[in-house]
């Protein structure tokens, strides 16, 4: 590393693992959707699942495959990809490594917000049969209603971030007590409903993937994927603010408008995604320290790293939740909590610095 | 060359700095001499633009400075913050890279990648480029700081308290890197400072601000027993020794400098 020509090639095998690892993480969740696709009550092997995808296999085959098992692997993927980079873009512009969608009650919000609308103002109904609960009429009034669930939740957020020297925990703490008010708020709304089920109140309390149809993945898809995009265009300036505001403003960004339109968009993220499957905990908080960890914090790789192992985090989750005891399909959302808890409290316990 | 004239500027009612004009030629280091909560950094964050001042002008080679886009101003001026990039997972040649931010479009090129090893090369950092700034020392940390500002390749460069928390040997390190910098790319650096002796020892010029304004400004001259006392509420003994002057200080004046009623006022919080 002497000589000066060896820096840059060094460098550039650096990055070069970085994007072989971001590829390893895509490959993987490709693998793992085409293997969860087979697990079911109808066996059906990787090969027919394939064949079924190029419109190869029998009728039967088919319908399984492409309209029960793939609308759900692609809503696992996509609503892996929007949590994963809501928090990982929530922890960069609020310079908390605690941040996510969970963590600062957005999801919450977006919860209570849905409820809401669907309770109160009839854009759906609560049904009393467990597993399909909640049917809804008016996907676009659902979400409406959740984003402002989830932006009022993020703008008390903003605010308490304007003062300068609120520290990351006290901010967390503002965020659980955010939570714990939609939370309740969900509740109640749902005592009100016209067929007062406990099941239901489960619904956004604990995440499903399988409330997904084609037309909500399509809504949830249109958002997520060009919030993303945005995104990765920031990346420059993402980076630029982990070194503070000040140097940041002097490296040419305009920190207060990223700052809003960043927690803005993450927000919409997360508000679609609770609005259709419920809240899925601790995705938005895990998949980005995961991959913060192995390739660190640029985000020129970390938030395409984000999106892959989001997408495979809840991937994998939800293939657990459905097989783990067969025929019963488990929440979602209370598998990653499971994964989530022990890693929040062990960034706690090492004293949150940022890795 | 940098040219400020008459900056005003105040958090509310109080006045924090009092038409304040000063000017840096290329090629020159300046230091800004005074108390705790003097303005020095509050003087920078207006020549930079992160602080609005209420009146004045900033002129960049004879540029006004606040008609200029953000980038172009990005491009033209560097700023090296007191504290900075502690904490973050990143390796030296990003936070380095970093710096080319106002030049890239859409991905770094060839040309950035290259002004990047220039630069670490020049401060012999190489050896670090793949560490991550967490596993730094205050003195390698500082030295990056450096090194992305130049990177930014700006005609201007303002620095804060550049080896605040250094060691002796950081502090020379980080001091004559600094001083070769400016000196070969011909940039005019703007400098704030406590140790008057090694701001004796490495600026030609110096601004010394007492009670929000401009108490004196020139060269080594300066600094005597008389604007140290005033200046900063301590009696010293001015020695030349080498061709250079050196500050001994004797004892803390019984009556605080015309600013002693300034200590732990705003710019001192918000370090």
């Amino acid at each position: 590393m002497a000589l000066t020509e060896s820096v840059r090639e060094s460098y550039r095998v650096y990055t070069r693992r970085k994007v072989l690892f971001i590829a390893g993480v895509a490959v993987a969740t490709l693998a793992l959707g085409v293997f969860s696709m087979t697990l079911g009550s109808a066996g059906v092997t990787p090969l027919e699942v394939l064949k079924a995808l190029v419109g190869q296999a029998d009728q039967r085959t088919a319908q399984i495959v492409v309209h029960i098992r793939l609308v759900r692997v692609l809503a696992a993927v996509v609503a892996g990809i929007g949590l994963s980079v809501a928090g990982c873009i929530m922890q960069g512009v609020l310079l908390n490594p605690l941040a996510s969608d969970y963590t600062l009650g957005v999801s919450q919000g977006a919860a209570f917000g849905a409820a809401l609308a669907i309770v109160a103002m009839g854009a759906g109904s609560v049904q009393s049969t467990g597993a399909d609960a909640v049917i809804i009429r008016n996907p676009y009034l659902v979400t409406v209603a959740a984003f402002v669930g989830a932006i009022s939740a993020t703008l008390a957020v903003l605010v308490l971030a304007r003062y300068k020297g609120i520290s990351p925990e006290a901010m967390i703490l503002a965020g659980i007590a955010f939570g714990s008010l939609f939370s309740a708020g969900t509740v109640i709304t749902q005592y009100f409903a016209n067929d007062v089920q406990v099941a239901s109140i489960v619904f956004w309390t604990f995440g499903d993937i399988g409330r997904a149809s084609w037309q909500e993945l399509a809504i949830m898809s249109a958002v997520t994927l060009p919030v993303a995009a945005y995104f990765v265009l920031n990346r420059w300036n993402y980076n630029a603010l982990e070194s503070g505001d000040d140097t940041a403003k002097s490296l040419g960004v305009n920190v207060g408008r990223t700052r809003m339109a960043s927690m803005f968009l993450a927000s919409l993220i997360t508000a679609v995604a609770v609005s259709f499957l419920g809240i899925i905990a601790f995705v938005g908080l895990v998949s980005p320290h995961l991959v913060r960890r192995v390739i660190g914090s640029d985000y020129r790789y970390l938030i395409p790293g984000a999106c892959a192992m989001g997408a495979l985090l809840l991937l994998a989750s939800d293939t657990l939740s459905r097989t783990i005891i067969a025929p019963v399909v488990l929440p979602v959302g209370a598998i990653t909590s499971f994964m989530g808890a022990p890693l929040f409290l062990y960034l706690l316990a090492k004293g949150y610095r940022r890795a | 060359m940098l040219t400020v004239e008459g900056i005003v500027f105040s958090y509310g009612v109080r006045l924090v700095l009092d038409s304040i004009s000063l000017e840096v030629a290329e090629g020159e280091i300046c230091s800004i001499m005074g108390n705790n909560g003097a303005g020095k950094s509050t003087l920078l964050k207006c020549i930079l633009g992160v602080l609005r001042p209420r009146a004045g002008v900033v002129y960049l080679s004879g540029d006004d400075a606040s008609r200029m886009a953000r980038m172009e101003l990005a491009r033209r001026m560097g700023y090296v913050a007191q504290r900075d990039g502690q904490g973050a997972r990143l390796t030296v040649f990003d936070a380095v890279l970093m710096g080319r931010r106002p030049h890239i479009g859409w991905a770094a090129g060839a040309r950035d990648l290259e002004v990047v090893e220039e630069v670490i090369s020049e401060l012999n950092l190489g050896h670090l480029a793949l560490r991550h700034l967490d596993e730094l020392s205050g003195g390698e940390l500082q030295k990056v700081m450096i090194a992305r500002a130049l990177a930014q390749e700006p005609g201007i460069l303002l620095l804060d308290e550049p080896t605040s928390n250094l060691d002796l040997r950081n502090q020379l390190e980080v001091m004559e890197t600094l001083g070769r910098a400016v000196e070969e790319r011909g940039i005019a650096a703007l400098m704030a400072i406590h140790d008057v002796n090694l701001a004796l020892r490495f600026s030609r010029k110096f601004i010394l601000l007492c009670g929000g304004s401009v108490f004196a400004c020139g060269g080594p001259e300066v600094i005597d027993e008389e604007s140290m006392e005033k200046v900063y509420g301590v009696k010293v003994e001015v020695e030349t020794r080498g061709g250079l002057r050196m500050v001994v200080p004797v004892s803390a004046c019984c009556v605080a400098g015309v600013n002693g009623e300034r200590k732990g006022t705003r710019d001192g919080e918000r370090v």
